[in-house]
């Protein structure tokens, strides 16, 4: 295999591995998830254009959402008319700043959920994985449980910010 | 604010149901308060590894709908991150690879566009490669080459819109500039204008339909026929001629005017190229770039050095020029096509004590000076405006700050000397600006400086130049 080779073999590597993280930096600045789905495949294919100009051994991540933090600005503006959501400018950048940061964290993070999800009682549990699995609907759960949807959605809120600080205390025992 | 209603409103903010009144409320809170942006980063972070641990992907979702819900929610645990990553890349690779091989066949017109091209089908921005039956081609700016069937090439200069009227054998012209050439197969080929039908007998032509319906044709070689209604005589018009009429009245002819029809899409080249990917501190006197000459610093207070990947003048004034790569000398029309991206400078903080601090790109002539400038002044709150360097007029102007984060493209048309600007990458980005300057001006080089405490930082800096064989419909209008 020639030096080419192994830079797209190495390309593609990374544009698989960072995904996930691709998707949250996006979602975070644009504040929507379908839109951000589609940023995201926007942004996938900008970096297949420019895919000769990734530098093996310089950070991909890095580069990667620097061109997404563009595509989200072109992308908000374009349709700023539709939407009532939309970040200002500053806080854009301010956002594109610090997500990095964060999202370098997400390892952890992922392994001090899974220990804060063993907390949960069997029907937060329920909640939560009902929740994810349906895609966002909580019709059937709250038909199955006799609750309300407004009543689920609630407990679903507190269920997020609960799991949120036991994250923190995870991550940082001695502070709490 | 209460802990729990803050988690409440960037709960609803994460979900996408928070009414504007709450969205401007959490955007100020964002604003002042790091705490509360870390809330909402953490927030989106547990939704964000929730979904990755329980949602079922697309692909499996249909079987697993009647499966035991705990063994492939189980299932999906364990391989779920790893699939998505993977199915996420091989749709990537598939995509990118069917845009090379798979492309090739089944429509009814395969579409290259120029470089500086803008268009809509349907009245959608898509990037697209082939055009449908039915299917309106609007194209905006520069050119649209359409491949019909094996034997018919219509090259459709914007601003015009055309239609396929069937698989292979008609196309419908409904303003614009359009010339085909067909191959002796191709026979029969019907143009369908507002004021008749254009036939093919084995020939190259130029049919053109003006706004008020006056529809001409410049025969270049081969015969034409020009049926204007059902039952009406037809009229042939031979190679070297040309015809001009309407719905009524008579049909005139005249010589052959083809060279007001781009025959074939314009040549691309790039001209200059620098990503300053060199490591940091890397000098920018003689810094060569990708494509182009070095980097020429013409004034500096302090050395000007590659910063975070980008040329960033922050700490003093800077000149600096990159001289493009060397173009053959010809009088044909060019659209040069300028490629950048601004992030926010080092040295942001001191922006408001400057009164008069300016950001400035300007364009050269070859051999002729200043041409025109993308200016960003502290009086218009730093955004770009366009200024034509030669009678000192100005643009409108944008909202589009030279010290925040954005991705521009210019446009210089020698043959209108029209400059565009657009928000995005290429010319199908959003066009924001707009200035008229002299024609007929080759460009050689550009300068970026800065003064009075102005600053900008660009990445991914390039020129391209798209070089036109004829001046199409350009020269009509002159």
């Amino acid at each position: 295999m020639d030096r080419k080779d192994d830079s797209l073999e190495e390309f593609v590597h990374e544009l698989t591995r960072c995904q996930g993280d691709l998707f949250y930096f996006i979602r975070a600045l644009c504040g929507d998830p379908h839109a951000a789905a589609d940023i995201r495949q926007a942004v996938n294919m900008v970096l297949w254009r420019k895919r000769e100009k990734f530098r093996p051994g310089t950070s991909f991540k890095n580069w990667a959402f620097r061109i997404a933090q563009l595509e989200v600005m072109t992308y908000l503006r374009r349709k700023k008319k539709e939407r009532t959501v939309n970040f200002d400018a500053d806080l854009l950048e301010c956002f594109a700043s610090e997500m990095p940061s964060v999202i370098d964290e997400l390892p952890e993070r992922r392994l001090a959920l899974a220990e804060c999800l063993k907390k949960l009682t069997p029907k937060d549990d329920e909640l939560i994985r009902h929740h994810y699995w349906s895609g966002g609907s909580l019709e059937a759960l709250a038909r199955a449980t006799e609750r309300s949807v407004g009543t689920l959605k609630a407990r679903l809120f507190q269920l997020r910010g609960n799991l949120r600080r036991c994250i923190k205390v995870q991550l940082s025992p001695r502070e709490s | 604010m209460e802990d729990h209603e803050l988690n409440r409103l960037l709960n609803r903010l994460i979900e996408g149901t928070i009414n504007p009144q709450d969205f401007a409320r959490v955007q100020q809170m964002m604003r002042q308060d790091p705490a509360v942006r870390a809330e909402y980063y953490e927030l989106l972070g547990v939704d964000q590894m929730l979904s990755e641990r329980y949602e079922v992907p697309d692909y499996i979702s249909v079987h697993a709908k009647t499966a035991d819900d705990h063994w492939v929610v189980e299932r999906s645990h364990r391989k779920l991150y790893i699939r998505s990553a993977w199915a996420a890349a091989a749709v990537l690779v598939l995509s990118c690879a069917g845009l090379f091989f798979f492309n090739r066949g089944g429509n009814d017109a395969k579409l290259v566009s120029s470089m500086d091209s803008n268009y809509l089908v349907n009245g959608e921005e898509r990037a697209v490669s082939a055009l449908n039956m039915n299917e309106v081609l609007d194209v905006k700016g520069g050119v649209v080459a359409l491949d019909i069937g094996p034997y018919v090439e219509a090259c459709v200069e914007g601003p015009a819109k055309v239609k396929l009227l069937a698989h292979k054998g008609k196309l419908e012209l409904l303003v614009g500039y359009i010339y085909l050439q067909i191959a002796p197969g191709g026979r029969g080929f019907e143009v369908h204008t507002p004021a008749g039908i254009i036939r093919n007998i084995g020939t190259k032509f130029g049919v053109s339909v003006m706004k008020d319906g006056t529809v001409e044709t410049h025969v270049t070689s081969g015969i034409v026929e020009i049926e204007r209604a059902s039952g009406e005589a037809r009229q042939r018009v031979a190679a070297g001629s040309g015809a001009t009429w309407k719905k009524t009245g008579t049909i005139k002819t005249h010589r052959n005017a083809s060279e007001r029809y781009v025959q074939s899409l314009p040549w691309d080249e790039t001209l200059y190229q620098d990503d300053f990917n060199q490591p940091e501190g890397t000098s920018f006197a003689d810094k060569k770039p990708g494509i182009g000459n070095p980097w020429k610093v013409e004034f500096e207070l302090n050395p000007t050095t590659v910063t975070n990947g980008r040329l960033d003048t922050s700490r003093g004034p800077r000149t600096l020029i990159a001289k493009f790569k060397e173009e053959q000398n010809s009088g044909s029309r060019r659209v040069y096509m300028a490629g950048f991206s601004t992030h926010v400078p080092g040295n942001i903080w001191d922006k408001a004590g400057y009164h008069d601090a300016a950001e400035r790109i300007t364009f050269n002539a070859k051999g002729g000076g200043p041409l025109f400038s993308l200016v960003a002044r502290k009086s218009r709150g730093h955004h770009w405006q366009l200024k034509n360097e030669r009678d000192g007029t100005h643009s409108v102007g944008t909202r589009i700050s030279a010290l925040q984060a954005h991705q521009l493209t210019l446009t210089y048309d020698t043959g209108t000397g029209q400059v565009n600007l657009y928000e995005g990458a290429g010319t199908k980005g959003i066009f924001i600006d707009q200035l008229k300057i002299e024609p007929g001006l080759p460009m050689d080089s550009l300068t970026i400086s800065n003064a009075e405490g102005g600053d900008v930082a660009i990445d991914d800096l390039s020129i391209k130049v798209a070089t036109y064989s004829q001046n199409g419909n350009q020269s009509a209008k002159d």
